[in-house]
């Protein structure tokens, strides 16, 4: 963990920004960590996505930001910065006169974030009334208008309750809701994910427009590559409650450096990033890498010292639906309570993994301007050559000539919105890795 | 909607019928007849034989029955063996204070039980949560004879604030206050258990309303508690609230009666037992059916306010909207 700190985003340059989150949740009788030293920068008028599967930790940083967690959510440590004004210290009363009216957001399933028995367009227009006070005439009339800007345009439609909508027109509402003071961040947590491709792509379009129109920055929480590659300025991966990556949409699709980052990438289906890649190094190497990942030999790992949870299940991580299943002999999910783990957390599913990684947590490598990820490793795989990629699969777990520090650290020039402070404790430990 | 209510009243016709029917079973199954009522030493047995034929005693059950029937459909509901005066206007004039009571009880239990329960709800699990749910318990499990008769020995008694019975001091000015003094204890004794279903109820309503979506919704657009509470909870709280009400309606009724009993309170409870003692059939059966149409119609009432306040339900029907 000491190795996050190095890449702390500085407040200035940033409309919000996250430092050190950490958020737990009480289940019962145990405390879980879901979200673990996270650090964001977001800048206005920039689309950042937050990627990673169900349960890393992404919802949760998105409640925690606007302190809506709930009563067995808590924010354990960590500060939240929105236009200089400190979140996580505020009053609840202080707080509401944010919400809704400089931030707004999105909730991931649109059928139960609204309410059964109010009409649509009352919902729509309730932070106007509740921020501007607007009588009920004209937030009528202003529902009106904010349905109509995200695609409904009969007026009728406002009168409706949302059982009456079809999930397209919920979603629809809801990010009508969420714009109707003209926030200037908008948290949109998986708007997309319960829809179908055109109603998504539509629904894309309109957060484009908002953003160019407004100027309204947006975290865009997701798991799917497809929407990322549509939409993303940059690119934070998240993997069992922490960063494992952040870089530019281009870097990331053209060169996805944590082992995470590209078995997202093998996973995902279709080829919608492709656009994004169309003059970008090979994407269909990574994928083929990706795909042909074996797990280390079983004898250079000391099994005694392997988890529970680490040891190789037969069923693959993923599957492609055109795609043969891929080989990966490793575990399909991610570890349950990963803030115990000492070392890195990707360590079970890793195809790349050494026995060092299940020791020492890794930091920030630096592979390019704003591009960093966690994998000390990263520098390996994805670099090679198309020709080495495909008849070279049986080598790669083995081979480790090259750290990835080596290489990231002759790119040296950092992105200048990063402290650089503590970069020195990252590089040490990739030597001692490698 | 207009349509909705009159299928529904005309569903209420056969209702009625197979009550009154069971109703006047079970009344003339019950020992001993008025007829016995009237025995008097001295009486020749003869004279008890020609009084239950002057009564209509003597025929077979479902003849009664019928002639009684034909009698209400023509708007005549009998006369009162006691006291010989017309059921109709004897049950008249109980209805009132009895609709009084019943209806101060309902509102005072709600009153008491919305902010109670909404509190308790929000503040899961504290001990102020858990304090109140050994109350409420205590206050539904507690006979509504005996809550009546210590409230009376407590504040008639122990500390005069009410008077301990009756609807109107004697030789009083019949005034609102009067009235409303004499009110205090009953609805009192009526309304205390009823807080105590309806707080458990409006808790578990507020729990899960807030385990729902859209008070998070709300927040996010800067709503504050009160608003949250006032424009996406309490409605949304109705829906269950209306059918627990609709449902506590009857035993509210058979409360009514009690409390008539240990209050002297002048309502449909102290006639109906008085012609239970004297088995003044007219009356008993009059008052059943007075009884069930009150219910019936409270039933009406609880779907149509449902309808009111869920649009789910308003525009669910096929073909034909429920309402």
């Amino acid at each position: 963990m000491a190795g996050q700190k190095d890449y702390r985003p500085i407040p200035d340059d940033y409309l919000l920004t996250v430092s050190g989150l950490s958020v737990g949740f009480q289940n019962g009788s145990r405390f879980s960590v879901a979200v673990d030293d996270l650090s964001i920068g977001l800048a206005a008028d920039e689309i950042l996505c937050l990627v990673g599967e169900s349960g890393c930790g992404k919802s949760a940083t998105a409640l925690a930001v606007t302190r809506l967690l709930g009563k067995n959510g808590r924010v354990i440590s960590g500060e939240v910065l929105f236009e200089g004004q400190n979140l996580t210290s505020m009053t609840e009363k202080e707080l509401s006169g944010i919400r809704g009216r400089q931030i707004g957001v999105i909730f991931q399933n649109p059928s139960s974030s609204l309410n059964p028995v109010l009409p649509i367009g009352e919902q729509v227009s309730e932070a106007l009334r509740i921020h501007y006070r607007l009588p009920r005439r004209e937030a009528g009339a202003a529902a009106a208008e904010l349905l109509r800007q995200v695609g409904i345009p009969s007026p009728a439609a406002a009168r409706q309750y949302p059982h009456g909508f079809s999930g397209g027109m919920r979603q629809r509402a809801m990010i009508a809701m969420a714009l109707a003071c003209g926030p200037k961040l908008l948290i949109a947590d998986e708007p997309t994910t319960a829809l179908d491709v055109t109603l998504q792509a539509s629904i894309l379009r309109i957060f484009q427009t908002i953003r160019q129109s407004q100027h309204t920055a947006i975290l865009f929480i997701t798991h799917d590559l497809g929407v990322v590659a549509e939409i993303a300025d940059r690119v934070l991966v998240m993997y069992a409650g922490e960063l494992v990556e952040q870089a530019d949409a281009f870097s990331l699709f053209a060169r996805p450096s944590h082992p995470y980052t590209q078995m997202l990438l093998a996973c995902a289906p279709g080829r919608a990033y492709e656009a994004e890649l169309s003059e970008g190094p090979p994407y269909e190497a990574s994928m083929r890498e990706a795909l042909s990942y074996e797990a280390p030999p079983r004898e250079a790992l000391p099994r005694e010292a392997l988890p529970r949870e680490a040891l190789p299940s037969a069923t693959p991580p993923c599957e492609g639906p055109s795609r043969e299943a891929p080989t990966l002999a490793l575990a399909d999910t991610a570890p349950a309570s990963y803030d115990r783990l000492p070392g890195c957390r990707f360590f079970s599913r890793c195809p790349r993994r050494r026995a060092a990684c299940q020791t020492t947590h890794p930091g920030w490598t630096e592979l390019a301007r704003g591009h960093l990820t966690r994998c000390p490793y990263s520098g390996e795989g994805s670099r090679g050559s198309d020709d080495d990629e495909s008849g070279d699969e049986s080598g790669r777990s083995g081979e480790g000539g090259r750290s990835g520090g080596d290489e990231s650290g002759g790119e040296g020039d950092r992105s200048g919105r990063y402290d650089s402070g503590g970069d020195e404790s990252g590089r040490e430990k990739e030597g001692g890795a490698s | 909607m207009s349509r909705y209510i009159r299928r529904r009243l005309l569903i209420c016709i056969p209702l009625l019928l197979g009550i009154s029917l069971l109703n006047f079973i079970i009344v003339h199954l019950a020992p001993g007849d008025p007829a016995d009522m009237l025995i008097r030493p001295g009486l020749a047995p003869e004279m008890i034989v020609l009084q239950k034929e002057a009564m209509g005693l003597g025929q077979p059950i479902w003849a009664q029955y019928g002639i009684w029937l034909k009698n209400i459909l023509l708007g005549n509901w009998g006369y009162s063996y006691a006291t010989h005066r017309p059921v109709i206007a004897m049950i008249g004039e109980r209805v009132g204070p009895t609709f009084l009571l019943m209806g101060v009880s309902l509102l005072l239990s709600l009153l008491l039980a919305f902010p109670w329960g909404i509190l308790s709800g929000l503040r899961q699990n504290s001990l102020g949560d858990r304090l109140s749910a050994g109350v409420c318990f205590t206050l539904f499990s507690t006979p509504g004879f005996f809550l009546g008769i210590s409230l009376i020995y407590l504040f008639a008694l122990k500390i005069p604030l009410f008077p301990p019975s009756g609807m109107y001091t004697l030789g009083g000015e019949r005034g609102f206050l009067d009235v409303a003094r004499h009110l205090a204890l009953p609805a009192a004794a009526l309304a205390l258990p009823g807080a105590g279903v309806y707080t458990r109820y409006v808790r578990s309503c507020t729990l899960e309303v807030l385990s729902q979506d859209y008070p998070r919704g709300a927040r996010a657009k800067g709503a504050r508690t009160f608003r949250l509470l006032r424009v996406h909870m309490l409605r949304n709280m109705m829906i269950t609230m209306v059918s627990v009400i609709g449902m506590e309606i009857p035993p509210l009724f058979c409360g009514a009666v009690v409390a008539d009993r240990v209050f002297a309170w002048p309502g449909i409870g102290k006639l109906t037992m008085d012609a239970i003692a004297a088995r003044d059939y007219p009356v008993l059966l009059g008052v059943n059916l007075i009884a069930a149409i009150i219910i019936l119609l409270a039933n009406l009432g609880t779907d149509l306010l449902y309808c009111w306040i869920d649009p789910r339900i308003r525009y669910s029907g096929k073909g034909e909207p429920p309402c």
